[in-house]
């Protein structure tokens, strides 16, 4: 079997991936930039986080329409109607988590401004795991790699470990020290954008793991349910 | 295998089908169980056996030379295949529509009128009357052509000539609907509107409908089979067969990687 039969269709759906995989990069890129505004206290940075998640934005329309097209015109089958289908899925969830980088990069902005309570320990490792985790599933789309996708969705675990550690860190804190509420409640949304980022990790995953098997580990998103 | 239900019970059940001409095997042990008031469609590239098998359903490839079969179609628990079974009678059951729309070169009204005529069906001239305008609109033509009754049948539009072929069809009284390939020759609104006028003679006949056009069997069936080189590769709900197929082969058929 090859695919010389279909030349022209294949190759536009190995671009697809790649754009798709270009939108990742991309949203990776914001993640960092944004932790990093915050970290660095770099209101600076933290203001081109922002402008550049219109390009994220665009990347996602561009990304809609050539699947849009391709099931208009191709009208594809099996696996390749699933990796379409599902490519406007993990695009829309790049949209959103990068979305989430805007608002770390605002708060970041905010807290720039403010005095500094103490330095930031697992929140930077928090952000490396989510950073890592975004990696790794953007590897296993573009490998259609399910036993990789399914090994990052496990990792979620650590993050919502991460997230309840600075939680109840961050109350003891407030509880100790009423004044130091306004700068710990924009620090909050922070930590709480960093476990919605990898939430949308996770759907990536599953949308891969649907692609490869034909049905998701989340038996409500397959039709095999 | 198709699960039959107290809706879906088998109509037709085929076990070990090998079908040779001459030396050449087209058939290579074939088992399917044809669901009634159900649509099945045969795909497969060119030369897989589908119309093959299609035709042994009511042993139209009787009429080709040097052909031999073996293994068992059992229709409403009759087997078929035996020499003694009455083949008149089971075209009349088993009636097939081509690609090509063969009208006979008569009237509308004599051509739906011919099956019930030559089977002595029709009592009189108003139960003939009563039997064509019935078989033309179950065939969606009757809105169509009831004014042109006794216009030639060759004076119709291809679209309307196939229906019209249907219709001479439903006549006779069938259970079951073969149709090869019916709508290669048809511009895609007639095609539109026998896919559509196939939804609505599932709940009353049993199809099997041999296809080149992927999207048609997908939109038109509730079951697909998968033929290659005349081994049936995979069958399953439609929807199975064209999201998540099993076998490799199917795949690279479905998404049109076949080399």
């Amino acid at each position: 079997m090859t695919d010389q039969v279909r030349r022209t269709y294949s190759q536009e759906l190995e671009a697809l991936k790649q754009s798709t995989l270009r939108m990742g990069a991309l949203a990776e890129e914001l993640i960092r930039s944004s932790v990093k505004a915050l970290i660095e206290r770099d209101s600076a940075l933290a203001a081109r986080t922002i402008a550049d998640d219109e390009k994220v934005d665009e990347m996602e329309a561009a990304i809609n329409q050539t699947c849009i097209r391709l099931l208009a015109l191709q009208q594809p089958m099996a696996t390749d109607l699933r990796l379409i289908a599902s490519s406007m899925k993990i695009s829309s969830d790049i949209e959103r988590l990068a979305d989430h980088t805007t608002k770390i990069s605002k708060k970041a902005a905010i807290l720039s401004e403010l005095p500094q309570l103490k330095p930031y320990v697992d929140l930077p490792e928090m952000a490396k795991r989510v950073i890592e985790m975004f990696k790794l599933s953007l590897d296993a789309f573009i490998n259609l790699d399910s036993v990789l996708a399914l090994k990052v969705i496990d990792m979620d675990d650590s993050i919502d470990e991460y997230n309840h550690r600075i939680f109840t860190e961050l109350i003891e804190l407030m509880k100790r020290d009423p004044s130091c509420i306004n700068y710990v409640s924009h620090l909050m949304v922070v930590v709480q954008s960093l476990e919605r980022i990898a939430d949308h990790v996770t759907n990536i995953c599953e949308s891969t793991v649907f692609i490869v098997e034909g049905a998701s580990p989340k038996s409500s998103w397959s039709a095999r349910s | 295998m198709a699960k039959e239900t107290a809706q879906n019970p088998v109509e037709i059940s085929v076990r070990g089908l090998d079908l040779f001409y001459g030396r050449f095997q087209a058939l290579k042990s074939v088992g399917i169980d044809i669901l009634k008031n159900q649509v099945t469609a045969l795909i497969g590239p060119s030369g897989c056996g589908k119309s093959t098998f299609l035709r042994s359903l009511n042993r139209m490839n009787d009429m080709i030379q040097g052909v031999r079969t073996e293994g068992v179609v059992e229709f409403e628990g009759r087997r078929i295949l035996d020499p003694e079974t009455d083949v008149a009678e089971l075209r009349k059951r088993v009636g097939m529509v081509f690609q090509k729309p063969n009208p006979f070169p008569m009237s509308v009204y004599n051509n739906v009128a011919y099956g019930p005529r030559i089977h002595g069906s029709a009592g009189s001239k108003s139960d003939l009357d009563g039997i064509v305008e019935e078989s033309l609109v179950a065939a969606a033509l009757w809105g169509e052509v009831k004014d042109k009754l006794k216009q030639s049948a060759l004076s119709l539009s291809g679209g309307q000539q196939q229906r019209l072929c249907i219709a001479r069809l439903l006549a006779v009284k069938p259970d079951v609907l073969l149709m090869d390939e019916p709508c290669s020759a048809l511009d895609p609104i007639a095609t539109l509107k026998i896919e559509e006028l196939m939804r609505d003679l599932k709940n009353r006949y049993t199809i099997v409908i041999v296809t080149h056009n992927m999207q048609q069997a997908a939109r038109v069936s509730d079951r697909t089979a998968f033929f290659l080189n005349g081994e049936l590769v995979e069958q399953g709900d439609t929807d199975e067969i064209f999201t998540r197929p099993k076998d490799k082969r199917t795949e690279d058929y479905i998404t049109g990687r076949f080399g």
